[in-house]
């Protein structure tokens, strides 16, 4: 007897579901693979040959970059050097040399892999934990936290009075929130240097009071608090279109105050939403590159944010060492979101 | 503690909701608003709480003959119960219903002892006494309706407000609920007044129904009187069961049937289903109507009919009755109405008719 077949969650599920995995497989995870993998590279970038002379090994080892081998006699690993001569590699041709002319003798693979895993430790260190990829890591972290949390304040109020609060041209109001997602971050951060620097109409007021916003991290909360605001917006929208004024009345009919109403009532109701536009302002503020850098002036260990930081290192075609620097700031920027989702689910347990 | 509404008027914005209503509710008693949505019940219980304002125009609102009307919800102390429950999502059962005494200032605020104690004494009140740890999204809807309740009555409310408490549940959950409402009512004695649209739940709970129509007061009184000397067509016919007739007024006369014009809404005639004889021969005031279905299931026979001008009728009648003379389906009949009102625009009227 036939059985009917358990329903599918979704009509063509199965295949859907693959060729989303496989995409997302190319798409995302196997650029951030290549962060990983690149960052692996690092002591690898030289070779140690063993240094030859007068046809015999000295235990003495140098590193070399591939394109400095050119002129040298190389010989493979493991050649034979107790005979007259020997078969070497000289500006990429084999040729038969006499053995007082070798210089260096290539290594095995197992000293080639020790070697690199051996210098590569302390170089990663040294590229993704100096003090000047840690200052940046500060800069990034702490002005786009306080940027997010701002923004969770502001954020709410806008939000709010969208949802509640009618006023002719909300629409348009409502358009406007999204202005930060739609503009091209450069002319974003233009105009707030426009704005904010020294002798900008605001920067000038602000001067006059001995406060510098342009080029100091003051400047990139700024910065991100204009890119961050409509991810709170938006996160929290529908969850107070939802909320309606039931649960307000409810408890202030039990003889709560408005504030007490607020704060044991309305705030853990929608504390999932507070938390997704947190995180989404928060992680947007971690990676934000084109707003912050015209405001932020780049001074390194001040105001120079770690997006930027491996930009200049690409630009000194040190592509291990910005690939270090961004595998520090994703697996940072990971074990935070996560840590924050965690610490408030759990608090919450009945909103999961 | 009685309540006394004064010519209460309310706007919002040209919309005219609530017209000059009028109403006392005396001590103890459970007092049912009955209307069709919209007609400014929901709106009248608000006031009251004190969730709404009132227009300032005089109307007032007096607890045991004290205005309340400027003092604020949260000091009014009335237990206020949602249609859909406004229950607090992320606390437990007992958390919800020992919201109104945490909230007290610290000065009057029990000590926790006392408080999980009220707390248990009201969950057991309301026959939940083994849930309160749980969370709301494992409880059934009559289940949070009560949890509702026993967080309304935590902070021993002077009145009780109801705002269409059994709406959201199925027919046989909110039957047996409002059974135990009422005697959860007869225990705790609380004033209590409860707004729904539902004619047979005012009438099976309450001591006294007031029926509302577009913003004005109809109807006040108990479920007897309404049911069987209802003042207006709209009472009559939003009250129970009814069959209406169209006729004309002629010569001092009204007129209905055959002899009426089918579009004359001008007299009405409103017969409750039960009020009719059955007969098979033509009979003077008697109207010519054949029988469409017999419908036996149940405890009355319940029969349709469709009248000369293809107008639905519906006759019921006992067992017993039914059984003397059953009719069929098909059958040429005469209704003679035994009780009926007419009413001219809308008010009773009394004299002589024809049909």
């Amino acid at each position: 007897m036939a059985i009917l077949k358990e329903r599918s969650i979704l009509p063509g599920f199965r295949w859907s579901f693959a060729a989303t995995v496989v995409w997302l497989g190319l798409l995302v995870l196997l650029p951030l693979s290549t962060l990983v993998v690149n960052s692996l590279t690092i002591g690898f970038e030289e070779t140690p040959y063993h240094v030859v002379s007068d046809g015999k090994l000295t235990g003495e080892i140098v590193y070399l970059h591939d394109r400095d081998l050119d002129d040298k006699a190389v010989a493979p690993a493991g050649s034979d050097l107790s005979g007259e001569s020997v078969n070497a590699i000289i500006y990429g041709e084999v040729e038969e040399i006499p053995v007082e002319e070798l210089e260096l003798v290539a290594p095995t693979r197992g000293e080639r892999f020790w070697a690199g895993v051996w210098r590569g430790v302390p170089q990663f260190i040294e590229k993704a934990f100096n003090e000047r990829v840690l200052a940046s890591l500060r800069v990034t972290f702490s002005t786009a936290f306080f940027a997010a949390i701002l923004n969770l304040f502001l954020g709410g109020i806008i939000a709010y009075a969208l949802v509640r609060i009618k006023i002719p041209g909300k629409k348009v109001l409502d358009s406007l929130i999204d202005l930060p997602f739609a503009m091209p971050t450069a002319i974003c951060g233009i105009a707030m240097v426009t704005m904010y620097a020294p002798n900008g109409p605001v920067g000038a007021l602000a001067a006059k009071a001995g406060i510098k916003i342009a080029f100091t991290p003051l400047g990139i909360t700024l910065a991100l608090l204009f890119i961050g605001l409509p991810f709170v917006v938006r996160a929290l929208q529908p969850a107070l279109l939802d909320l309606g004024t039931e649960l307000e009345d409810a408890a202030m009919s039990l003889g709560a105050s408005r504030f007490t109403a607020w704060r044991r009532v309305i705030v853990p109701t929608i504390a999932p939403a507070l938390l997704t536009g947190f995180t989404l302002a928060f992680a947007r503020g971690l990676g934000e590159y084109g707003t912050v850098i015209f405001i932020a002036g780049n001074t390194p260990m001040k105001t120079e944010i770690s997006s930027l930081l491996i930009v200049t290192q690409l630009e000194q075609f040190d592509y291990a060492g910005a690939t270090a620097i961004a595998l520090t700031m994703l697996t940072a920027s990971l074990a935070l979101i996560f840590g924050i989702n965690k610490f408030f689910t759990n608090r919450h347990k009945s909103l999961k | 503690m009685s309540i006394e509404i004064k010519h209460i008027n309310k706007h919002f914005g040209d919309f005219h909701a609530l017209h000059d209503v009028s109403l006392t509710i005396p001590t103890g008693k459970l007092v049912a608003i009955l209307g069709p949505s919209g007609c400014g019940k929901t709106t009248l219980l608000r006031i009251v709480a004190g969730l709404e304002s009132a227009d300032a125009d005089g109307g007032d609102v007096l607890f045991d003959g004290e205005s309340t009307i400027a003092t604020p919800v949260n000091r009014r102390r009335v237990g206020f119960v949602f249609q859909h429950y406004a229950l607090f999502r992320q606390m437990t059962v007992a958390e919800n219903v020992a919201f109104g005494l945490t909230v007290k200032p610290k000065a009057d605020r029990p000590s926790k002892a006392e408080i999980k104690a009220k707390v248990e004494e009201l969950l057991d009140l309301v026959q939940l006494s083994h849930l309160g740890a749980r969370y709301l999204d494992e409880l059934s809807g009559g289940q949070r309706q009560r949890v509702a309740l026993a967080r309304a009555l935590a902070i021993a409310p002077k009145v009780l407000l109801l705002d269409e408490p059994f709406g959201a549940l199925d027919a046989q959950v909110r039957a047996s609920l409002r059974r135990w409402l009422r005697h959860l009512h007869d225990t705790i004695n609380v004033t209590s007044i409860f707004v729904t649209h539902d004619q047979e739940e005012a009438l099976e709970v309450a001591d006294q129904v007031v029926v509302m129509n577009k913003g004005r007061l109809e109807q006040s009184g108990s479920p007897n009187e309404l049911f069987t000397q209802p003042k207006s067509e709209f009472v009559m016919n939003f009250l129970g069961e009814v069959n209406i007739f169209h006729g004309r007024f002629e010569n001092g006369q009204a007129v209905f049937g055959a002899k009426a014009a089918a579009d004359s809404a001008h007299a009405k005639m409103l017969v409750r289903p039960h009020d009719f004889k059955i007969a098979r021969t033509p009979e003077a005031g008697g109207i010519s109507a054949q029988v469409v279905r017999v419908l036996t299931a149940g405890s009355i026979v319940k029969i349709e009919l469709s009248d000369d001008t293809k107008q639905t009728l519906y006759v019921h009648q006992s067992h017993a009755e039914f059984d003397k003379n059953p009719v069929k389906a098909d059958e040429q009949v005469w209704l003679i109405p035994t009780s009926q009102r007419i009413f001219r625009n809308g008010e009773d009227w009394n004299g002589d008719y024809i049909i």
